[in-house]
């Protein structure tokens, strides 16, 4: 194959455009530094989304032979690799923007207890880094974004005073509220990147809730809407799409000196030379890339003397519990779309005095489709007994009355829990693909059992019933989606790979600023410390290159 | 021990679901496989294609198979005040289901309703799609009803716990099961979001 190389040497070369690459190309363009950003898609095109359209009209737009937007890597077109026995449900979106196109939103501060969990219990390395580092970034991040969330702050939930006026809460949120409060279990309203408030030109949220689909409004935070595009006005961002990137190219001394990408609508090869390096494309997939990325000075994979990267995945447990709440049956169906998915929180509570368990670490939970599904009837409504006018009328009856728990719990960094590369199995560039190995173990399984009491009690409290429930079943490995640990940030070199600014203890001119970054998975959802992270570890990068140091 | 690729496209339809598994320990394993595919069918846009077109012809199901599930989904969830299953043409959702699930699901749904057939010949003379409502119910109920039927009546069982699920995703993700029958206000742009309103909850 014909390598083409391209003699310009950018300043900056920055892999992917989600929350981790885009924050990193919004913030060293803005300081007048020159990148090329490459993202493995295309952009998105908001004005075919369809955001706003009720599940009904699709039919009739389907009939028209038109299409919805599918944000989602196809695995026939980029396999990847587990044990037979030990699925793992990996999820990708290739183009720009990233998973923040259909994220969660769910933007929660970390604190320190996250921060300094392994300082307290001693399990493998605590974060190099504090609260006090980062907050004046989550300061920044919240107030770029638009977070929405109460003052109902605490030693787990930090940080407030940028929020957004929440939404209210639904009928269902209210009770389930009320029995946590009978059970002094904590909960809070929700902190969320949904723009309540017209922000930075981009309207305010319109509660259709269907986030899922991706906005075509922009009224939530979304890389390729809030960051990309003023990145561009810069005139210093130069992003090129639908480029794979596989292997970072070193010297002899090891220094980077460029990225190895294929176009994915040709299939060509293609070079670009950089004196720095920053990826951000997602905790899996960068790992792919390092790994991928040997020579012989390193023969591990770039960066990887200490054998920590591709080691420690840190991949959040989760489980969902349905039921409904009798004192809702047959009250009026009411539109409680909302801002998609949970306007109430619980935050961990299990360090407070008196309701610790034999297990570290801890879990929170979101409080999901608390409302008349747009989708249709909640499962379980083939659960009520019978057929006819009366399973008709109790599953009417039933419908405003549906809750979920969804319980998000820290799952600890094992050293097995691994990503490699299987050189024998090769995508359709050539490239090595992934082989995600997983498993939780007796810690998780402990949490797992206090997840399922605290879930038991709180529904008990409400005069709630579940439905399909299966104490202790855990959703697929995966399906959080919030993968971590596989690059770690620490202060020892040989137990980290990443400085404390997410500089490569190895390699210098290289920074990780994605998830893989996270030395611990905590039990919050991680965008926005990715985004606050991108921020700081670039504001130092920018900073050392002013000096001359990179 | 080996590797595998993942095929995420079914798998992803099927985790993504696994907390609103069917959930009845008794069932068989295809029962719970054509409920989960149906919820997942029921948001694709080949289902809902199916469902909108106007010249319909069934791509798994005979004419005759075809009447039998129609006059079945019909009295799972008929017309009262709004319409019923019919009317929301659940049986081309169903078919749909049918042939984009695997072949092993589809032979044991086709077995089933085959059974049925049978049973209904025995009880009312008629098969499914020949008898008539009041027939029906009668040869449905005792399936219907849990832990009352004879251990022979298992793959009947099994057979009407996978269409009444395939009827109640199909027709509730309709215009007419969601909007005229659930009152759903279809609204997707609000200026404000109030929540709960009820002095009651607060």
């Amino acid at each position: 194959m014909q390598v083409i190389t391209q003699p310009k040497v950018y300043p900056v070369i920055v892999i992917g455009s989600g929350a981790s690459g885009g924050m990193a190309a919004w913030n060293l363009t803005r300081q007048g530094i020159e990148v090329v950003l490459l993202d493995a898609g295309d952009k998105f095109d908001r004005s075919t989304y369809w955001t706003h359209v009720p599940p009904w009209e699709t039919r009739t737009r389907l009939a028209r032979g038109e299409k919805p937007e599918t944000f989602f890597l196809d695995t026939k077109e980029q396999p990847y690799l587990t044990p037979n026995d030990r699925p793992f449900a990996l999820t990708r979106v290739w183009g720009h923007g990233g998973k923040t196109n259909v994220w969660g939103r769910v933007s929660l501060r970390y604190s320190d207890i996250d921060f300094k969990a392994a300082d307290r219990d001693g399990w493998e390395t605590s974060w190099p880094i504090s609260y006090k580092d980062i907050s004046p970034y989550y300061d920044q991040v919240e107030q770029l974004i638009g977070v929405n969330g109460g003052t109902d702050d605490s030693d787990v939930l930090p940080g407030s005073q940028y929020l957004q006026p929440p939404p209210a809460p639904r009928c269902g949120e209210r009770l389930l509220q009320k029995a946590m409060g009978k059970l002094n279990i904590p909960v809070v309203a929700g902190r969320r990147a949904n723009m309540t408030r017209p922000t930075r030109g981009f309207p305010a949220c319109h509660y259709c809730g269907n986030c899922g689909n991706g906005c075509d409004t922009a009224s939530f935070f979304c890389s390729a809407d809030h960051l990309l595009p003023f990145a561009l006005q810069t005139g210093k961002l130069e992003l090129r799409s639908n480029a794979v990137a596989a292997r970072i190219l070193t010297d002899d001394n090891g220094r980077a000196t460029g990225v190895q990408y294929f176009d994915r609508r040709t299939g060509a090869e293609q070079q670009v030379r950089g004196k720095v390096i920053v990826v951000g494309a997602s905790c899996v997939d960068s790992t792919r890339i390092l790994l991928n990325s040997k020579s012989p000075t390193h023969p591990n994979g770039l960066g990887n003397g200490s054998d920590v990267i591709g080691r420690y995945l840190c991949e959040q447990i989760r489980l969902n519990a349905r039921g409904y709440l009798p004192a809702l049956e047959g009250t009026p169906t009411r539109n409680d779309r909302g801002i998609g998915g949970e306007h109430i929180y619980m935050p961990r509570f299990n360090h407070r005095s008196g309701r610790g368990r034999n297990y570290l670490r801890g879990f929170g939970a979101q409080f999901w489709n608390t409302w008349s599904n747009w989708n249709g009837p909640q499962e379980g409504s083939d659960q009520i007994p019978g057929f006819g006018a009366a399973l008709k009328k109790q599953i009417k009856r039933r419908h405003p009355a549906w809750f979920e728990i969804h319980p998000f719990g820290e799952a600890l960094p094992y050293a097995h829990n691994r990503i490699t590369v299987d050189p024998s199995r090769v995508d359709r560039y050539g490239v090595p693909l992934l082989h995600i190995d997983y498993r939780i173990g007796e810690n998780e399984r402990k949490m797992t059992e206090h997840m399922a009491d605290t879930i038991e009690e709180i529904v008990k409290a409400a005069g709630g019933v579940l439905v399909n429930y299966k104490r202790g079943g855990l959703d697929a490995m995966g399906s959080a989606i919030h993968e971590h640990g596989t690059c770690r940030m620490g202060t020892d070199p040989r137990r980290s790979a990443l400085t404390a600014f997410n500089q490569m203890h190895e390699v210098k001119n290289v920074f990780v600023v994605d998830g893989s970054a996270f030395p611990t998975a905590t039990e919050k959802n991680p965008t926005l410390t990715i985004l606050s992270l991108s921020w700081r570890a670039t504001d130092y990068l920018a900073q050392e290159m002013k000096r001359g140091n990179l | 021990m080996g590797t595998s690729e993942t095929d995420i496209n079914r798998r992803r339809a099927l985790t993504q679901l696994v907390a609103g598994a069917v959930g009845v320990a008794s069932m068989p394993q295809w029962v719970e496989s054509l409920c989960l595919q149906a919820r997942a069918e029921a948001q694709t846009p080949a289902a809902q294609a199916a469902a909108s077109a106007t010249a319909w012809t069934p791509s798994v199901l005979t004419p005759r198979q075809n009447e039998a599930v129609i006059a079945l989904t019909e009295l799972i969830i008929p017309a009262t005040d709004t319409p019923g299953a019919k009317a929301a043409l659940v049986n081309r959702f169903i078919d749909h289901v049918l042939s984009a699930t695997d072949a092993r699901e589809r032979s044991e749904f086709m077995r089933g309703l085959a059974w049925l057939d049978e049973r209904s010949r025995a009880r009312v003379g008629r098969d499914v799609a020949g008898a008539t409502a009041a027939e029906l119910t009668t040869v449905l109920t005792p399936l219907a009803t849990e832990g009352t039927a004879p251990a022979e009546d298992a793959a009947g069982i099994a057979f009407f716990r996978a269409i009444k699920s395939m009827t109640v995703t199909g027709y509730y993700t309709t215009e007419i099961g969601l909007r005229q029958e659930l009152g759903d206000d279809g609204r997707m742009m609000l200026a404000t979001f109030e929540g709960c309103t009820h002095p009651e909850h607060q």
